[in-house]
């Protein structure tokens, strides 16, 4: 993947990732984790090479599909991306208009993704109004009111006390049971070794390694 | 877009219509005051054309003197030429008016202190002012048939008439009616083009809501429809505000300059003339800017 301004910032990159597979992203700041979000979502597309997700192909997908990418995977982005003048209840709704589910189903369902990030009390509150903990909940809860294929988390733990990362990761595995690929973009060593899962190290845009549990994989 | 997604999308036009209260006050004020400069130009440029038309109006008349020799019987003759005349089809004639020497003198004595002055030494025996008939005609088009007419009857000399001034006043009124509308034409552009900024500017303010809208996998259409929601409600509210602002600067403000500043009478036209015209130009400036300029702005932004 090579920038317009001719900054290569993922080279030589061959990795697959299965369905229903919990991954950590791992390397230092400009090692090329962001550009592999935005790869992902299709915010920027390969300049060379392959990249499938699902069933699209997206370095050869035309724009109007992105929509329809962007469904099947939940995104909680590290600056959490809330609708500021949305209520709580309104920002996780939003998700599930987006795709048109019908209105007795959203109001089914919101309360129930509300609950489980512990959020109901906070539903007619607006972001700006919320705790940074709080506000990553609701993007939390935002990325999975879609029963997404796949949950994309950008330094999930970042904006959160210990308590609370221990709480949004316990999430996540639960996510990644329900058999859900997970991708952990973080730089928290802490996290990784911690939870003992297969963890992708990039530095300078390129895989320095790959642990699969703690077992090197391939590097 | 599933159509059940249609009144979300209204609704959502609506609540963020509230909910960016500033920069929708600031887009509707911006509206306003383009509409109410626009409506105001249009109501003056209207009424110097009126007024001109009213002037062309007051001098379809032709002054025909009768001659100092003339007995009454040849005055009975000119009167009788005159009512034949005016039976004729495409004459050109209304009507006349005969007014007998001392009408005449006394009407003379009446317009002005000046001319009283100079009149009052006069009498019926001795009443230089010669017997008149004025015939109005319909239109200037057939004037000069008309005066060659009247020419015939009282003879060449005897007939005065405003042609000069209506050319004058016709060419005044096609240069102000150019003028107006290329001024017109020019502050609707700049109108619509400061309307279309600010629009850009509150949808610009709120350019990472619809990035995340995008993010979330909202298609085009479902980003779109709620921000040209949002500017048919801010079209509309600015118009029925502007046309509420309109009458009362009409009615006060513009109707106080006109008559404190302008050297002549000047007989305006009623505010009510201008409806629907001026409603439905500020509906269709409104509409036009909220929606065109709502939906070029977000498309702009849309590519994330």
């Amino acid at each position: 993947m090579v920038y317009p301004n001719g900054t290569a910032a993922l080279s030589g990159i061959n990795l697959k990732i299965e369905d229903g597979e919990f991954v950590f992203i791992v390397g230092k700041s400009g090692a090329g984790k962001t550009t592999l979000t935005k790869l992902l979502l299709r915010e920027e597309k390969v300049t060379d090479g392959k990249l499938r997700v699902d069933d699209f192909r997206l370095e050869k997908m035309p724009k109007r599909k992105i929509p329809h990418l962007r469904r099947t995977m939940g995104v909680v982005f590290q600056d959490f991306r809330l609708f500021p003048n949305k209520t709580v209840y309104e920002n996780v709704a939003f998700a599930m208009r987006v795709i048109g589910e019908k209105s007795s189903v959203i109001k089914q369902r919101v309360p129930y993704f509300l609950n489980l990030v512990e959020l109901t009390d906070k539903a007619g509150s607006f972001p700006t109004e919320l705790s940074g903990g709080e506000q990553q909940r609701v993007a939390f809860a935002r990325a999975i009111a879609n029963n997404p294929k796949m949950v994309i988390a950008d330094e999930p733990t970042g904006n959160v006390d210990p308590e609370m990362s221990r709480d949004l990761m316990d999430l996540l595995i639960r996510i990644n049971k329900l058999g859900k690929t997970v991708i952990v973009i973080t730089h928290d060593h802490y996290l990784v070794e911690q939870f003992k899962k297969r963890t992708v190290t990039l530095d300078e845009g390129r895989i320095v390694g790959d642990r699969n549990g703690g077992v090197a994989v391939e590097a | 877009m599933k159509l059940r997604n249609i009144p979300h999308l209204l609704g959502q036009g609506f609540v963020s219509f509230w909910r960016n209260g500033v920069m929708t006050t600031a887009a509707i004020l911006v509206l306003i005051c383009c509409m109410l400069v626009l409506g105001s130009f249009y109501a003056v440029v209207d009424n110097l054309g009126a007024f001109i038309d009213n002037e062309i109006d007051s001098l379809k008349t032709v002054s025909a003197y009768v001659d100092a020799s003339a007995s009454s019987e040849d005055v009975e003759g000119i009167e009788a030429q005159l009512k034949a005349l005016a039976a004729e089809e495409g004459s050109n004639v209304i009507s006349f008016e005969h007014v007998t020497k001392d009408e005449v003198l006394k009407q003379m004595m009446e317009s002005s202190d000046e001319l009283r002055e100079v009149l009052e030494k006069y009498t019926s025996e001795n009443n230089p002012l010669p017997e008149t008939f004025y015939i109005k005609f319909e239109s200037f088009d057939g004037v000069q048939t008309l005066l060659r007419n009247l020419e015939g009857i009282f003879g060449a000399g005897n007939i005065k008439s405003q042609v000069v001034t209506y050319e004058s006043l016709k060419d005044l009124r096609s240069t102000a009616a150019m003028v107006g509308l290329w001024l017109m034409v020019i502050l609707l552009i700049v109108a619509v083009l400061v309307i279309m900024n600010t629009v850009k500017l509150t949808v610009y303010a709120r350019r990472k809501e619809i990035a995340i809208m995008r993010y979330i996998g909202a298609t085009s259409v479902f980003v779109v429809a709620p921000f040209i929601v949002e500017g048919v409600l801010i079209g509309l509210v600015a118009t029925v505000i502007s046309c509420g602002l309109q009458f009362l600067l009409y009615n006060n403000v513009i109707t106080d300059l006109i008559n404190d500043y302008a050297a002549l009478k000047i007989n305006l036209v009623p505010a009510m003339d201008y409806v629907p015209l001026i409603p439905l130009a500020f509906l269709a400036i409104g509409l036009f800017a909220g929606v065109v300029a709502s939906a070029i702005s977000v498309k702009k932004h849309l590519d994330v």
